[in-house]
C-alpha cells in the first residue's frame, strides 16, 4: 500500500512537473521600450522553450511553430537538438534584453540543460539574438563551438571525425592547387557532371517617382558553368595571372541529412591574382562515396558583400539547395 | 645539409615588382635558380643595403630565404622555425612594390605589424626598407603563444621595437605549400629509424585504478571524446597492458607506439596531386618519426566486416596542423608481431582556419 501510495505520489509530482515545464514563461525585465515588441520578444522565446520541453517529455523531435523563428534560426536550433536535446528546467526566466550593435536583440544567461552531455556537463548557458520584429534569430550556448563539440561530442565516432578529416585534407589540395595553377588536378576533383555557378554582382541605376535623381543598388546575377566551360575559363585565367594566391577561411563542414556519404563545406575565399582581386563565399557539395576519392558535385561562388552589407547568411548556398539521388 | 658558404656576394639582380609568395617561388623570383645551391648569404643591394639575403639549402631545394636578422646559433636558441618567418616576411614586405600591396597582403593573411606602437602604413611607419635598415642587434626577441597566434617582439637600438602577430598556421610560418609539406614528410619517413617504442615520462603516482588489474595514466582528448592519449599499465606498474583478452586498452597502449613490437604497417602515404605511395615501415619507426613537437591521440572502432578501424592523430599543436593515420585490421593481426597492417596517411592537414567541424 505504501509503495502504490509513493508511486502515484511519484507519478503526480512528474505530472505536475511536466505541467509546469510544459509553459515556460519568459521575462524581459528591462532593456527595452516597445511594448508590442518586448511582448513578441517574451511570446516567441516562451513557445520556443516551452516546445523543447514538451518533446523531452514525448520524447519526440521538437514541433515549433515557424513564425517564431527566422528560417536559419530554425535551422540552428533542430541542427543543435540533433547533437543533443536540450530541456530548460526553470518555469521563469526574468533577464534584461540587449540592443544589439547591429541591429536587433538578445538574451542571454537562459538556464538549459544538454540531456545528451556528460552529466558534469550538462547543465550550460542559452543565447537567444532576435531580429528588429522580435522573430528569433540565433540560437547559441553561451560556450566556443569547440567547447560545445567537447560537450556533446561523445555521440560521434572516430570514423565520422576521420571522414571530416579527409574533408579538410581534400579541401586544402583544392585550395593549393589554384595557388599552383594546377589544372590537371582540378579537373580530377570535379564531377563531369558538376553545376559550377559564380555569382557576379552588377550595379543598376534605378529613378524613383519621387526624384528625378538616379540611385544605384546592386544585383547578383548568377551564371551556371559545366565542368568544360568553368576549366576552359580558369585555364585562360592561369595563363593571364603570373601567380595567384588563395586563401581560405572559416571552414565549416555539415554532413547531409540524407546521405552520409554527401558533405556541404562552406568557406571564405580571398582571391589574389596579379590581375584580380575578391574575396567571396565558396560552397563545395562533396560526393565521398569513395572515401579516398571524393569528387566536387556542386561548386558555388558568392561575393561576401552586396549593396555595402555583408552577404546575409542565409543567402549563402548550402546543401539545401540542392538534390541529391540517393 | 650543404655546408655553409660564407660568402657575400655583392649583386644587383633584377627584383619583380611583384609580390614572389613562398619560399620557392621567392627564390625564382630574385633569380636565383642555378646561382644558389647551398647555404649562403647574398647582399642584394636592391632589397637591402646592410642586411645581406640569407638562404637556407634543403636536399634538393631551398629550404628558406629571408633577411638575414639573426644568427644560426640564435634560431636555434629561440625558435629556428619563427626566426625564418620573421626575416622572410620581412623580404617578402621589401619586395612588394607599394606600401598598400604589403598591408594587402598582411590583412589578408591576418598578421599585424607595428613598430613603436604604430601599425604599418601609418604614421612614420611606411617604408619598411627603412626601418629594416634600422634593426641592430644585438636585439631583444620575445615570442608569445596564446590561442593559436604567435606574437614576436624585437627590441633594438634604445626604445625602438617591432611587433608582428600572425597565427599558428603552418603553410604561413614554413613558407612550403601542401604539395612540398607531404614531400617533406614523405621523405622523413622513408628514412632509416630506430625501431624504438615511444617511452610515456610518468610516475605510477599519476596511475588511477581503471578495472581489476589496470591502471590508467588519464591523458586529454582531441576535438571528439573517443580521440584520446590515455594509457593503461598492469596494476600500478609502467608496464603496458598489451593481451588479446584485452584488446580495447591494448590496441589503445599500441596505437600511441607505447609497446615493443615488430608490426610493421603496409602505408599508403595519400599526398597532395592524388599521389599514393606505398611503402612498409615499422609501427614504431612511424610513432618515433612523430615523437617530437606532436601529440599523440587514438580511438578505435569495429567495422561490419568484424575487423577493427584505428584513427591514430599526430596533432602538432604549436603549428596547429596534424598528420593523420588509418589502420585496418583483425583483431588478430594487432596481436601478432610478424604482422604487416594495411594503413592509409594524410599529411598536414591544417586545422587553423576551422570553424566547425561538426
Amino acid at each position: 500500500m505504501r509503495k502504490t501510495i509513493l508511486t502515484i505520489a511519484i507519478m503526480a509530482t512528474c505530472l505536475i512537473g511536466h505541467a509546469q515545464l510544459d509553459m515556460i514563461r519568459v521575462e524581459i525585465t528591462e532593456g527595452i521600450d516597445d511594448s508590442e515588441l518586448k511582448t513578441t520578444i517574451e511570446n516567441n522565446a516562451s513557445a520556443m522553450f516551452g516546445a523543447m520541453n514538451r518533446a523531452i517529455v514525448e520524447g519526440k523531435n521538437p514541433k515549433f511553430d515557424k513564425t517564431i523563428f527566422t528560417p536559419s534560426a530554425e535551422k540552428e536550433m533542430l541542427k543543435m537538438w540533433k547533437s543533443s536535446a536540450i530541456s530548460c528546467p526553470v518555469s521563469v526566466i526574468s533577464e534584461k534584453c540587449l540592443t544589439m550593435p547591429v541591429g536587433g536583440y538578445q538574451i542571454r544567461n537562459i538556464a538549459v540543460t544538454l540531456m545528451d552531455a556528460p552529466v558534469e556537463e550538462q547543465e550550460q548557458e542559452l543565447v537567444l539574438n532576435f531580429d528588429k520584429t522580435g522573430r528569433i534569430d540565433n540560437v547559441m550556448l553561451a560556450m566556443d563551438q569547440h567547447r560545445y563539440v567537447d560537450v556533446i561530442a561523445s555521440n560521434i565516432s572516430v570514423r565520422d571525425f576521420a571522414n571530416r578529416q579527409m574533408i579538410i585534407d581534400f579541401v586544402e589540395n583544392f585550395r593549393t592547387a589554384y595557388n599552383r595553377k594546377d589544372l590537371d588536378y582540378i579537373t580530377k576533383v570535379f564531377s563531369d557532371d558538376a553545376i559550377i555557378i559564380t555569382g557576379k554582382v552588377i550595379k543598376i541605376k534605378k529613378r524613383s517617382k519621387e526624384s528625378v535623381n538616379a540611385f544605384t543598388s546592386e544585383k547578383i546575377i548568377y551564371n551556371t558553368q559545366t565542368k568544360d566551360q568553368y576549366l576552359a575559363g580558369l585555364k585562360r585565367c592561369f595563363k593571364r595571372n603570373k601567380y595567384i594566391d588563395v586563401t581560405f577561411d572559416d571552414i565549416e563542414v555539415l554532413g547531409h541529412p540524407a546521405s552520409d556519404k554527401i558533405y556541404g563545406v562552406t568557406l571564405k575565399q580571398d582571391w589574389k591574382s596579379s590581375g584580380y582581386n575578391d574575396t567571396g563565399w565558396i560552397f563545395l557539395m562533396i560526393d565521398f562515396t569513395n572515401e579516398f576519392e571524393p569528387c566536387i558535385q556542386v561548386r558555388t561562388w558568392q561575393p561576401d558583400k552586396f549593396n555595402g552589407k555583408p552577404l546575409n547568411r542565409e543567402e549563402i548556398f548550402s546543401l539545401d539547395d540542392f538534390k541529391i539521388k540517393i | 645539409m650543404k655546408s655553409r658558404l660564407s660568402a657575400i656576394i655583392i649583386a644587383v639582380l633584377f627584383i619583380p615588382s611583384i609580390y614572389a609568395g613562398n619560399v620557392t617561388s621567392l627564390f625564382s623570383e630574385l633569380k636565383l635558380n642555378g646561382v644558389v645551391s647551398c647555404d649562403t648569404t647574398l647582399l642584394l643591394s636592391r632589397v637591402s643595403k646592410s642586411k645581406p639575403v640569407t638562404i637556407e639549402w634543403g636536399d634538393s631545394h631551398p629550404s628558406h630565404i629571408g633577411i638575414s636578422l639573426f644568427s644560426p646559433q640564435m634560431k636555434d636558441m629561440i625558435n629556428h622555425e619563427i626566426c625564418n618567418f620573421v626575416e622572410r616576411l620581412f623580404l617578402e614586405l621589401s619586395l612588394f612594390p607599394s606600401t598598400n600591396e604589403a598591408m594587402s597582403y598582411l590583412h589578408r593573411h591576418k598578421i599585424s605589424l607595428t613598430r613603436n606602437n604604430e601599425t604599418y602604413g601609418n604614421g612614420s611607419f611606411t617604408n619598411i626598407r627603412t626601418s629594416i635598415e634600422e634593426i641592430t642587434q644585438p636585439s631583444l626577441f620575445n615570442i608569445n603563444n596564446t590561442k593559436g597566434t604567435f606574437t614576436v617582439t624585437l627590441e633594438y637600438g634604445v626604445f625602438n621595437n617591432i611587433r608582428i602577430s600572425f597565427p599558428a598556421s603552418r603553410e604561413l610560418i614554413f613558407g612550403i605549400d601542401k604539395k612540398e609539406s607531404d614531400l617533406d614528410v614523405s621523405a622523413k619517413l622513408q628514412t632509416k629509424n630506430k625501431h624504438k617504442k615511444i617511452s610515456k615520462k610518468f610516475s605510477t603516482a599519476d596511475l588511477v585504478r581503471y578495472k581489476t588489474g589496470i591502471s590508467k595514466l588519464p591523458g586529454n582528448m582531441f576535438i571528439i571524446n573517443r580521440l584520446r592519449n590515455d594509457a593503461y599499465y598492469l596494476n600500478m606498474s609502467t608496464t603496458p597492458v598489451y593481451s588479446a583478452k584485452l584488446p580495447h586498452e591494448s590496441i589503445a597502449n599500441l596505437m600511441q607506439g607505447i609497446i615493443d613490437t615488430g608490426i610493421r604497417l603496409e602505408v599508403k602515404h595519400r599526398m597532395y596531386g592524388k599521389f599514393t605511395p606505398d611503402f612498409i615501415i615499422g609501427l614504431n619507426d612511424l610513432f618515433n618519426s612523430f615523437s617530437e613537437g606532436f601529440d599523440i591521440y587514438t580511438g578505435s572502432q569495429v567495422l561490419d566486416d568484424g575487423r577493427i578501424q584505428c584513427i591514430t592523430i599526430f596533432h602538432n599543436h604549436l603549428y596547429n596542423y596534424l598528420h593523420m593515420l588509418i589502420v585496418t585490421a583483425s583483431k588478430e593481426q594487432y596481436f601478432n608481431s610478424e604482422a604487416v597492417l594495411d594503413a592509409d596517411f594524410f599529411s598536414n592537414i591544417p586545422q587553423h582556419y576551422i570553424k566547425k567541424l561538426f
